[in-house]
């Protein structure tokens, strides 16, 4: 019997070269979270353009609008709302302790519930209880266009000084940021979404982009699984790196390599 | 400049196609010679599922290329699976049939059940559809109308998605639905998947494209534009065309203009 | 006991369902598990159809606690209110295929929606003005692959401006593929790392809250 027999026919290279990812993935995040190996994620461009927005709201005088994109939880997309929740925690943390007015709506429901408990509990461990307001987090609504509008009127109702657009985006991008552009605001944008990259490229002031937002999300989570999960993701990436070389080079020598992963 | 200026400009260009009618002549690109290729390499009388997710606010963009695409599919006496990943496309799917009618008059007579069939919502995106795949009767035990799968004819035999071997997806928004259909339909089922997509959604799906996990695609409202040229059904995509054209010259102007503004205030 | 229910029973449901799905996908297994495989598949379209109805019933009453504190904006709340509920009430009551139904979304949903989407047009035009300014190499060469790409959609300038599609064709199959490709590989790497810590019950982002 062949050993390939034992996966679903056609996907036994691809299935086992996925459980052999998982596994390195799962034995460096467990080495770094019993502290047995010391990953650092690097300070990011993405985290200090955080920290500046932050900062110019609170020399304006001006509230921070934190958006965490449209990725619902649960998804595909749930990568860009997890990094955004992570994101957002440190955003209520550094606007709890600067004294930043920080309003977040949101159009999902479940993300709106985690949003809620993070709020609370930042405000409590900043000492801050009675600054605590549950109006900071809003749900507008699940429709796209409802939101659209809706964020766009807060914008420019409470004149925000700084704008962070972070998470999975889809059709709103454009709109979101040219609102936050018009209403005076620094602006910046996360998306893991490849076709909505290039509206926050060109339009935002600063632009973080692909899985960069999972390494930010990460980084500002302090979380050991999570940094370790993004070691692990990096030598994966490696690994594919060389295996595109290994197989350009194949190719180009005439060897047909697609049948060896269609087995 | 005040912005104000550029939207009104930019209404009154976009404005003039609709009263100075033009015809251009348009080039056709690759993916749409590849989708036009796709759809007419299906074999007649074959089974056809049909995602239509095209909202009533993208369909002027793309609704000219789902109806063509049904026009030409119901020509070729294929039977067509309509169904939609979204709430809001339930109404769309039966507007589609109508509209495909209206091309060709003559396709009136194709009979429900028997050349086409309105299965409806189906919930869940991504994890939904990858249900749907495994057990369609098990999901979804009756079309939109509540008829039984059982008794409709087009729907005998059919139980996953590897007995559908031909897939359009019609999605109008910009998000994952093109990746999520390769991922569940056609790396699992080895399906042939064509796609009607908006013109940002394009640079994400080349890859697949030139990969051949996609057999081709209908770019934005110039994709629709151009396949209204090949199966020469000219409709509204190609009418808009031309107000695109127009507002693209503008834009280039605008450009000129900005970096003009820039440079004369540096100075 | 609360935190054997809200933290330990969570995370081990969700790492049960997780491996049975993964383990179904991956390798040849006994039908029964196939099945069970399958129906837990099913309940995801089931929770997210609850999901539509929890974001419905999140809606009503953001907007009903909005009117009773006359917040800002509570005039709209009403209006949306009464939208919601007659537009629920009709369906249900007239079916979706109704007339009653199909007029709220043929002349008032609908409508609605592509005015708002339509604006985005004219924002379009903001945008550009703004932003294809030559203020340094990134920018010009930004400014460069834009108006190409741009004119490339345009099918006046194309008719007229020989190899333009072909370049616009080049442009989408060599430079541009090769970016997308990196980001998505990237991407995929990441939903596979977050799936595994999620599975694991690793993830902290779902159990925020908790404490």
């Amino acid at each position: 019997m062949n050993i390939l027999d034992i996966f679903v026919a056609g996907r036994a290279v691809t299935s086992l070269m996925l459980l052999v990812f998982c596994f390195m993935l799962i034995l460096i995040m467990e080495l770094n979270l019993r502290e047995k190996i010391a990953l650092k994620i690097r300070r990011m461009a993405g985290v200090d353009a955080i920290d500046e927005a932050i900062g110019i709201a609170v020399e304006k005088g001006k509230p921070v609008m934190f958006l965490p994109g449209q990725g619902k939880l649960g998804t595909g997309r749930s990568g860009g709302a997890l990094a955004a929740i992570s994101t957002f925690s440190y955003v209520v943390k550094t606007c709890a302790e600067k004294g930043a007015k920080l309003l977040a709506p949101t159009m999902l429901p479940t993300v709106y519930s985690i949003m809620q408990d993070i709020v609370k509990q930042a405000y409590i461990a900043a000492g801050k209880r009675e600054e605590y307001d549950p109006s900071i987090v809003t749900f507008v609504s699940p429709k796209m266009q409802a939101y659209m509008s809706k964020v766009g009127t807060m914008m420019e109702e409470e004149r925000i000084g700084s704008c962070i657009m972070f998470g999975s985006w889809a059709g709103a991008t454009l709109w979101m940021a040219e609102r936050s552009f018009e209403a005076g605001a620094f602006s910046i944008g996360g998306t893991d979404s490849p076709s909505t990259i290039p509206f926050f490229l060109a339009v935002c002031d600063r632009c973080i982009m692909g899985e960069e937002i999972y390494a930010v999300g990460a980084y500002l989570s302090e979380d050991k699984a999570m940094i370790g999960s993004i070691g692990g993701q990096d030598i994966g990436k490696i690994i594919i790196i060389l295996l595109l070389l290994i197989g350009s080079i194949l190719v180009n020598l005439g060897v047909d390599v697609l049948p060896w992963f269609k087995m | 400049m005040d912005k104000r200026y550029i939207y009104v400009l930019l209404f009154v260009v976009g404005s003039i196609p609709f009263f100075v009618p033009m015809v251009l002549p348009l080039p056709i690109t690759e993916m749409t010679s590849k989708y036009n290729d796709f759809i007419e390499s299906i074999p007649d009388g074959s089974i056809v599922a049909f995602n239509v997710q095209i909202y009533r606010s993208t369909w002027p963009m793309l609704g000219s290329g789902s109806a063509v695409t049904t026009t030409r599919l119901f020509e070729k006496d294929c039977r067509i699976v309509f169904f939609t990943m979204s709430a809001s496309g339930v109404p769309m799917i039966d507007f589609n049939v109508q509209e495909a009618f209206k091309i060709n008059p003559k396709l009136s007579d194709k009979v429900y059940g028997a050349d086409w069939v309105d299965l409806g919502f189906v919930s869940g995106d991504e994890s939904g559809l990858a249900a749907f795949l495994t057990n369609i009767p098990g999901v979804l035990p009756t079309d939109s109308n509540g008829t039984p799968l059982e008794d409709i004819p087009i729907m005998k035999g059919i139980k996953t998605g590897g007995d559908i071997k031909y897939v359009i997806n019609a999605a109008g928004s910009v998000s994952s639905p093109p990746l999520y259909f390769q991922r569940q339909w056609v790396a699992k089922y080895g399906v042939k998947l064509g796609l009607i997509a908006v013109k940002s959604t394009g640079p994400q799906v080349t890859p697949f494209i030139e990969a051949g996990e996609m057999q081709g695609a209908l770019i934005g409202t110039g994709g629709c534009a151009e396949y209204e040229a090949l199966t020469q059904k000219p409709g509204p995509a190609l009418s808009l065309t031309n107000a695109g054209s127009i507002t693209i010259i503008f834009l280039m102007l605008l450009m000129v203009a900005s970096n003009i503004n820039y440079y004369r205030g540096r100075k | 006991m609360m935190s054997f229910y809200k933290s330990t029973l969570p995370k081990w449901i969700l790492f049960i369902c997780g491996i049975v799905v993964l383990i179904a996908s991956i390798f040849v297994v006994p039908e029964p598990l196939k099945n069970v495989s399958n129906e837990i598949q099913h309940f995801t379209s089931i929770l997210t159809s609850f999901a539509i109805c929890l974001g419905a019933v999140s809606l009503g009453i953001n907007n009903v606690k909005r009117t009773v504190k006359k917040q800002s904006g509570w005039c709209y709340s009403i209006v949306l209110l009464i939208s919601l509920i007659a537009t629920i009430g009709i369906g249900i009551s007239l079916g979706r295929k109704s007339a009653n139904f199909m007029w709220i979304y043929n002349y008032l949903y609908m409508p609605l929606q592509a005015a708002i989407y339509s604006i985005l047009f004219f924002q379009v035009g903001t945008a550009v003005y703004r932003t294809f300014i030559v203020k340094n190499p990134t920018a010009t060469v930004l400014l460069i692959f834009a108006c190409l790409t741009i004119l490339g959609g345009a099918p006046a300038i194309t008719c007229t401006i020989p190899g333009l599609t072909a370049l616009n064709d080049w442009i989408l199959a060599v430079p541009q593929m090769s970016g997308s490709r990196g980001i998505m590989i990237g991407l995929g790497v990441g939903i596979i790392g977050i799936s595994v810590r999620t599975i694991l019950g690793r993830e902290k982002a779902y159990q925020m809250g908790e404490e």
